[in-house]
């Protein structure tokens, strides 16, 4: 993950301004703290304070919430996609019912969807899209990226999937099918990527190494390790 | 809830009702009026059309999971004619497609 | 950049179905999410899962309610925040009054505090 300032995000309202405040003294807070507030933090911070006022919410039922999803992270998702390379019998149950799966590894995915994984092969890539919203199994692997959320990603992949996954620098060739998910329901879709050759005598967090948050929404392929 | 039985089975032509809608749906535009095969049946969801407006969501829709082809969906579509796109559709945007009647040889 | 039927609510593609429009190249810039925006993302899961006060449907009903100049406009976490806000007006957790008067109070600290804040308001939509 790329770390940048907080700020480049959410602030449709002012702009994206790094430099804004760099000559001035800092007031004795967290650095993304001292820049300019959008109206929407306004508004959380005003509801939110409403809220636990009124003891609709706690502070610490947020922040256990927030500290579950910082729990959930593409390196989980990982972890997973290894233990299906290294072990068949858990691939095919990862397959059958992906719920099930994931609990035996005490990953739990709650109430609000089921989740899905879709296996790619030689025949066949799959690629994973919401088109409506932004659907996406973050109880496995976090927050999705911005660009997942983008109108771009959301309108084009159905259409032009072949395209989309060339300007990730992906390309599929014409004999093997793409197959575009569009999460359109309850169902919140993995991609299990292919287990690239020459690494047969990996251990799994080795394994985990090759597989990126993207690999597993489709936009990417694993990486192929380096000869030693 | 007493448990419908699915209308469709794999490998069964559907096509998306190609109806306007005036509030929320999970039935994406570019599919409505479009011809797909059922490729899995995903279990039985609480109506989102009726959840969205705080009602309970019965009866439950069973859920589809269709395949289209994208040389279907897209006139002008550029990969090849194997590619695919797969969506999660409920029954009640489902309608049966009879096979169109093989025209007799008289001439 | 939208191309093919505009979408206009109650008749053909709606606001938000936007599979199949061309909104052109993908930025693909990534960052860390500000921590009102994890707030946003943990209040509003456990106000409609542990809460019960509204479903996933409404949260995206709510926000296909928008014009599509706002859905295009606003980034992810302020369509959630503004969802929230209508939502727990119209579910009678809170009134519009009391949100902007708390608004307008958060607003002022933090402008006393020496930070920028915008005066305009989020229509009620």
């Amino acid at each position: 993950m790329t770390h940048t300032h907080p700020h480049t995000h959410g602030h449709g309202d002012h702009g994206h301004d790094h430099d804004h405040d760099h000559n001035e003294p800092h007031p004795p807070q967290r650095d993304h703290d001292a820049g300019p507030m959008g109206v929407y933090e306004v508004m959380e911070e005003a509801v939110r304070l409403l809220l636990l006022e009124k003891g609709v919410l706690t502070d610490a039922e947020i922040a256990t919430q927030i500290d579950l999803m910082d729990s959930r992270s593409p390196a989980l998702g990982a972890k997973v996609v290894a233990r299906a390379w290294a072990d068949a019998a858990f691939k095919q149950r990862l397959l059958a019912d992906c719920r099930t799966a994931l609990a035996e590894l005490q990953i739990d995915i709650g109430q609000i969807a089921e989740f899905k994984v879709v296996e790619n092969t030689p025949q066949t890539h799959n690629v994973i899209v919401c088109t409506l919203c932004s659907c996406y199994p973050k109880l496995l692997l976090g927050i999705p990226p911005a660009w997942y959320k983008s109108l771009g990603y959301r309108s084009r992949t159905v259409v032009d999937p072949r395209g989309v996954l060339a300007e990730f620098g992906v390309k599929i060739p014409k004999s093997q099918e793409v197959r575009v998910h569009d999460s359109t329901a309850d169902l919140r879709y993995i991609v299990l990527p292919m287990r690239p050759k020459g690494t047969e005598r990996m251990s799994e967090p080795q394994l985990a190494a090759l597989v990126s948050r993207d690999a597993m929404i489709g936009t990417a392929l694993p990486s192929v390790p380096r000869k030693t | 809830m007493t448990s419908r039985t699915p209308r469709y089975k794999s490998g069964d032509p559907v096509r998306v009702d190609d109806r306007d809608v005036a509030g929320h749906c999970r039935a994406p535009w570019y599919l409505r009026g479009h011809t797909g095969v059922v490729v899995e049946e995903l279990g039985n969801f609480r109506d989102p059309e009726r959840l969205a407006y705080l009602r309970p969501g019965l009866p439950r829709q069973i859920l589809y999971k269709v395949r289209f082809k994208q040389t279907d969906l897209w006139p002008d579509y550029v990969g090849p004619a194997r590619d695919h796109l797969e969506a999660d559709i409920t029954e009640n945007w489902l309608e049966p497609v009879v096979p169109a009647r093989r025209k007799a040889n008289a001439s | 950049m939208r191309k093919t039927k505009t979408r206009g609510g109650a008749q053909g593609r709606a606001v938000h179905d936007v599979g199949g429009l061309d909104f052109g190249a993908i930025d693909r810039t990534e960052h860390d999410l500000a921590l009102w925006e994890k707030r946003v993302d943990a209040m509003m899961i456990l106000l409609y899962s542990k809460k019960g006060l509204w479903t996933v449907d409404a949260m995206r009903r709510t926000i296909e309610d928008y014009g599509e100049q706002t859905y295009d406009k606003t980034e992810y976490y302020e369509k959630w925040m503004r969802a929230m806000r209508n939502l727990l007006v119209e579910q009678e957790v809170l009134g519009k009054s009391e949100i902007e008067a708390k608004m307008a109070e958060v607003a002022e600290r933090h402008r006393k505090a020496g930070r920028k804040v915008p005066s305009h308001k989020v229509a009620w939509a």
